[in-house]
């Protein structure tokens, strides 16, 4: 399961390390829908998830003059809502991402206090292939240690990779 | 024939020990920042690092606009190790004097220059060792400080994202090669890609 994850993991690393490579274009819908009139903004976000499937968390919320303005971000979706509280016209800008956008945000999912319960799917299965990655690395180091034939050479990398990656770390936290 | 898949398995073998030995440092990184991303409140709900104040005497040299004084402050407090100044991290306090943020792995110095005492004020708030081994772990040759332990640190990571590729290609090699009749690996597989297929139309249709 790990590997799936790991490799959108990599993906997005390779993204935020060379994007010139990538060229990610988000596509973008408008529409127009009637909601009943004078709700909140948590009410107009619990219409739009349970009626019209617009997933995410709601964030940006701004009202002024009768106006609800809020976003709702999922992983692959960003819905701009504006929302007129007298008429309950509610118009809705969708940016879908493009795949390579959504992977990368993917990436950027955590935890399990999201509004949205796949997003918290999406936060679980993530921290589970991150525990599997330590799990792999301890595990790893014990397969490798039972290779007789590489066990001096295996060193010699592992002290590079103690000096290079954990030294460093602590070079940088004691700075 | 016979003979060429058998030389390939034996190095897909060693490239995967090696790199993998190579980045074991990385791997526990990526692998303790997910696991404290999973478990971490809500943002609003996270407690903020304590500030901690301090004033250091400087006198800025005349005639030097926002962007060149926070520079010059910069190396008066020998800041390398926090990211070149933006424009979102220059602005005036409400009494007008310049005030700068300077970000970097160990937090936050917000500075602010008070012209006619001479003094710098300093409210520095250090992340906790979650924050810092969360904003290491973004970090690639790209990164833009001049610190030389950030630099090789983000070489490390670079270096070890393309060590991961070549893992994966390798641990597929060795999985097709050797066991790919093993039922695990095929219930692994069915599980996560069926998960990840699955979120990944929820999230986005």
């Amino acid at each position: 399961m790990w590997k799936l994850i790991r490799d959108l993991h990599l993906w997005s690393g390779v993204q935020i390390a060379q994007p010139r490579w990538f060229h990610p274009q988000p596509s973008s819908t408008d529409s127009v829908t009637l909601l009943p009139a004078g709700l909140s903004a948590r009410q107009v976000a619990d219409h739009l998830r349970s009626e019209r499937k617009t997933l995410g968390d709601l964030n940006q919320l701004r009202e002024a003059s009768g106006v609800i303005q809020f976003r709702l971000a999922s992983v692959g979706r960003i819905t701009d809502v504006r929302y007129e509280a007298a008429d309950g016209k509610t118009t809705l800008k969708t940016n879908l991402m493009s795949t390579s956008q959504m992977i990368n945000r993917m990436h950027f999912i955590s935890g399990m206090w999201h509004e949205t319960r796949e997003i918290n799917w999406m936060g679980l299965l993530a921290g589970l292939v991150s525990l599997a990655l330590v799990v792999m690395g301890v595990t790893g180091i014990l397969l490798w240690f039972r290779m007789k034939n590489e066990r001096l050479f295996g060193s010699v990398l592992i002290a590079v990779t103690l000096l290079w990656g954990l030294g460093l770390m602590v070079a940088m936290r004691v700075a | 024939m016979r003979k060429l898949v058998a030389f390939a398995d034996k190095w897909a073998r060693k490239l995967h020990i090696y790199a993998s030995l190579l980045t074991f440092s990385a791997m526990m990184l990526f692998g303790v920042v997910g696991v404290i991303a999973t478990l971490e409140p809500k943002p609003v709900e996270r407690e903020r690092p304590a500030i901690a104040r301090s004033t250091s005497a400087f006198k800025a040299p005349a005639g030097l606009d926002d962007a060149a004084l926070g520079a010059a402050i910069r190396e008066h407090l020998r800041l390398e190790m926090k990211h070149p100044l933006i424009k979102a991290w220059i602005r005036k306090d409400a009494t007008g004097r310049p005030q700068y943020d300077f970000n970097g792995p160990n937090g936050l110095h917000r500075v602010t220059y008070d012209d006619a005492s001479g003094l710098l004020e300093i409210d520095q708030q250090r992340t906790s060792m979650a924050a810092f081994l969360t904003r290491i772990h973004e970090y690639t040759s790209r990164v833009r400080m001049d610190d030389w332990r950030v630099k090789a640190f983000g070489a490390y990571i670079e270096f070890s994202i393309w060590a991961f590729v070549l893992m994966i290609l390798t641990s597929l090699w060795l999985w097709l090669y050797g066991r790919w009749k093993d039922k695990g690996a095929f219930a692994a597989l069915l599980i996560g890609g069926g998960a990840t297929v699955w979120l990944w139309v929820a999230l986005r249709y």
